[in-house]
């Protein structure tokens, strides 16, 4: 499940890199919001918004981004790839409990 | 999956909102109403949904619902609302967070999730409902008018934040309309109302859909972050 998401995460970075207009190349080492990324935060909201359709489209899981822990904790879940997927787990795991 | 353009309403059972869905359907539109009730009107093009847009999760179904079975979304109107008049130094708290969460976050809930959908295909168009009670600063509608000043301020800025993907965000707020929303307030309260606006008479459905046929037109490309007042107030 793990890779799954890892893979759908790299691969929606690896679209808005592209649609961003840079030649980076998306893997689980990138960053997203801060660190060298050179995306903006209109970018990084896509990539969110594009992320939950395609968990949804494409692994049947419904996750939300809107929420506020995302924004009180150390270091952003959405600061890189790694910290993104493992965010999406945690939700997931959650929802999986609900 | 369609190549017609389609609208959500909200608030369709009755007054203004009915109307709408009328309107745009008559224009070709594919409209997705909700209200709490039924809906009577009986068309090809609309398709109603009962939802309780105060309650978030359901909120989000109908949005996601009608993005699925057509394909996407063009524009949002946030019609649904409640009315409520009474002095502040008797309204009840309760008052005040069912008014909220109908006229606010009824409509901050619609329009996250149509914005996360029209994101997608970088075009949209959002018109929300604001009221003439916020420049009229009317005794007895302190909560109401608090509510859709509130709606007003999150369109004006949602609208920033939304434009680089081409969604405008706009608010149309009505002058007094004979509708159920005043029919709990008397004819003098109304009349002092009306003396105060440029035109003194009760708007119209059709004054309103004027303005948002303004707001939806390809030309409007440009109009957003906008709030027209009917009545000249």
């Amino acid at each position: 499940m793990r890779k799954k998401i890892e893979s759908l995460v790299i691969q929606a970075l690896a679209d808005c890199y592209e649609e961003f207009g840079t030649e980076l190349e998306a893997n689980p080492q990138s960053f997203i919001f801060g660190g060298d990324s050179p995306l903006d935060s209109t970018a990084v909201v896509s990539l969110l918004v594009d992320l939950e359709a395609r968990m949804e489209d494409e692994m049947k899981i419904v996750v939300s981004f809107t929420d506020e822990r995302a924004f009180s904790q150390e270091q952003s879940p959405f600061h890189d790839v790694t910290s993104m997927t493992d965010y999406i787990m945690v939700l997931y795991g959650e929802n999986q409990g609900e | 999956m369609s190549d017609d353009t389609v609208m959500l309403i909200s608030g369709t059972s009755r007054g203004i909102g009915r109307h709408l869905a009328e309107h745009y359907v008559s224009q070709g539109w594919i409209v997705a109403g909700c209200s709490r009730g039924e809906c009577d009107l009986e068309h090809l093009n609309y398709h109603h949904s009962t939802v309780d847009i105060t309650d978030e999760a359901e909120a989000v179904a109908w949005v996601r619902g009608a993005s699925k079975e057509f394909g996407r979304i063009d524009a949002a109107l946030n019609n649904a609302g409640l009315a409520s008049m009474n002095h502040a130094l008797l309204t009840p708290v309760e008052t005040v967070e069912n008014l909220f969460d109908a006229n606010f976050k009824g409509t901050f809930v619609i329009c996250r999730e149509a914005a996360k959908i029209m994101q997608r295909r970088k075009f949209g168009r959002i018109v929300n409902f604001g009221s003439i009670a916020v420049s009229m600063a009317l005794e007895g509608e302190s909560i109401y008018a608090a509510t859709k000043a509130a709606v007003t301020t999150y369109s004006r800025i949602l609208a920033h934040e939304l434009a680089p993907w081409n969604i405008t965000v706009n608010v149309v707020a009505p002058s007094p309309i004979k509708t159920d929303l005043i029919k709990g307030v008397s004819e003098g309260t109304m009349q002092k109302l009306l003396d105060r606006m440029a035109i003194k008479r009760y708007g119209t459905f059709e004054d309103t859909s004027n303005v948002i046929d303004f707001f939806l037109s390809p030309e409007s490309s440009m109009i957003t972050a906008q709030v027209i007042t009917l009545g000249g107030r």
